[in-house]
């Protein structure tokens, strides 16, 4: 089984169906872009997978050992493991404007250690000392991910001191931190000016080189052709193609990839 | 009548408003809060009949009982006067239902304190849900996929964002009670005004009534001093 396996994965809204049956899997370390007009459901493909929407129908299996069926009801614990398993980086950041840059990436860190804490210290001195053990430890790592997406010097900064490509680097380290086995991101450069987008998409590409499985909605086609092992393109709540970048931009096989692609490469 | 010895006189019934203002408070912000989340209930019992197609089923299906009761009690209290409500708490008990709910020394006060803890409650329950509703759902999403629980996503994330959005309505509120206390005048508790009528108007000195307006501003005087050094702490980040 793939490192992701998703089966026919079906979602309405109300009357609406918005996604019509997907069919996606994964490999690990694997980077996939997803492309497509708006409207086409790839926001809603990540927010299934993230399980912040509830698909109607499908299975999603992640690293072998998660199982989701839309048909089955979780407890709240089990949805928030399979959460943790997936990372995603949203379009507006959502950082939250209350904490610093470093407490963004180490306190939703450190509430889950001490969720693990909780679970096998007894109460008392000794989980209160292994809190802070673990708070120093959860700090360094903080301290680390941020550096190495470029913050070191700002780790102290709240939010509403950092540009936009700041704040998504913030949000990028944030959701690293938690160690998903696949990173999410959608259109992580939309809200940002031009000049800003290249220190994201380069942090982007970093991760790949580490070797993470990443799977990106985007609208930069140069990143998706240059960076993603494979393209997907979404059309009206379905994958209508996929194959290599040059596959895609080159020889798109179906005619709505075509006129997609000519499409944005007039608005370029 | 010296200035000191009506200083003196006046301090009383202030000492009586003081206590009316800061246990209201203590009441009434954490009841809001309960009001607050009541009245956001999503609590639907008959979501099941939502398959019939008839409009008044789909009504019925979509009722939220809790919400509705809350939002009722929070419009009618903050559409009557807290005068009527004073009067209707401390006198309805004895004479409809013939209960001394505030008989004793200090009935009225406790009366009056029951109407100013119910309307505040009101009030600041509005204030807390326009801050909560108002919080963008990014922010709870956000805490979602990073694994937190429902309660640590409020007590990490949301609270302090509410807290900041919900200060200046709030002091608002809160230096706008320091004079409604006054009105507790009509059931006869022994506050500032009550002391002043019974001490000094009814022998037809007037002036005190007017020196009455020193105390109040130099109450509410620091109360915006307090305000405004918590948006001065709070400043370090933007909602
Ligand atoms: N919460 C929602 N309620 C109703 N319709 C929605 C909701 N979210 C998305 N949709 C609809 O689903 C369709 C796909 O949206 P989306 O997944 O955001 O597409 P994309 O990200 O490709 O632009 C759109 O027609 C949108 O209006
Ligand atoms: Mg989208």
């Amino acid at each position: 089984m793939a490192f992701l396996e998703v089966k026919n994965l079906k979602k309405r809204f109300g009357d609406v169906s918005v996604l019509h049956g997907i069919d996606f899997s994964m490999e690990k370390g694997e980077v996939v872009a997803i492309i497509g007009s708006s409207g086409g459901g790839k926001t809603t493909f990540l927010r299934c997978l993230n399980f912040l929407e509830r698909a109607n129908f499908g299975t999603i299996d992640i690293d072998g050992a998660f199982h989701f069926d839309a048909n089955v009801v979780y407890s709240n614990a089990q949805m928030r493991a399979m959460r943790l398993k997936m990372g995603l980086v949203f379009q507006s950041f959502n950082l939250f404007p209350q904490y610093t840059a470093l407490e963004n990436v180490y306190i939703p860190l450190q509430l889950r250690t001490k969720e693990k804490i909780r679970a096998n210290v007894p109460f008392g001195l000794k989980r209160r000392a292994a809190y802070a053990e673990a708070q120093k430890e959860n700090r360094k790592i903080a301290e680390n991910i941020l550096t190495e997406v470029g913050l070191a010097e700002k780790m102290g900064n709240y939010p509403c001191q950092l540009s936009g490509g700041q704040q998504q680097r913030v949000a990028i380290a944030r959701a690293l931190a938690q160690e998903p086995a696949i990173l999410c991101f959608d259109e992580p450069t939309s809200a940002l000016d031009p000049e800003l987008t290249g220190e994201v998409l380069r942090v982007i590409k970093e991760l790949k080189d580490q070797g993470r499985t990443m799977l990106v909605v985007t609208h930069e086609m140069d990143f998706a052709r240059n960076v993603a092992d494979r393209v997907v393109f979404f059309a009206d709540g379905m994958i209508e193609e996929q194959g290599t970048p040059s596959e895609i931009f080159n020889n798109p096989k179906s005619a709505k990839t075509a006129a997609f692609l000519n499409h944005s490469a007039v608005n370029l | 009548m010296s200035l000191l010895k009506v200083t003196q006189t006046l301090f009383e019934g202030f000492g009586v408003t003081c206590q009316l203002f800061i246990l209201t408070l203590a009441f009434s912000l954490p009841l809001g809060l309960l009001i607050a989340f009541g009245s956001m209930s999503k609590w639907k019992p008959f979501k099941r009949l939502n398959k019939y197609e008839s409009k008044l089923i789909r009504i019925i299906a979509n009722l939220r009982p809790i919400s509705l009761i809350f939002r009722v009690i929070v419009w009618v209290i903050r559409g009557t006067p807290l005068m009527l409500q004073l009067c209707a708490i401390f006198y309805v008990p004895g004479i409809v239902f013939d209960v001394q709910l505030f008989g004793g020394a200090n009935g009225r006060f406790t009366a009056a304190l029951v109407a100013f803890v119910i309307n505040y409650a009101c009030y600041f329950s509005e204030i807390y849900r326009g801050g909560i509703e108002g919080i963008p759902r990014g922010q709870y999403e956000a805490a979602q996929v990073l694994g937190m629980t429902a309660g640590e996503t409020f007590f990490t994330v949301i609270l302090m964002q509410v807290v900041k959005r919900i200060l200046a309505p709030i002091s608002n509120e809160v230096i706008t009670l320091v004079k409604d206390t006054s009105l507790a005048r009509v059931i006869a508790v022994a506050e500032i005004f009550y002391i002043n009528d019974m001490s000094f108007l009814n022998r037809g000195l007037i002036w005190p009534m007017f020196y009455i307006a020193v105390f109040f501003l130099v109450f509410v005087g620091v109360l915006t001093l307090f305000f405004g050094w918590c948006e001065k702490k709070l400043d370090y980040y933007k909602v």
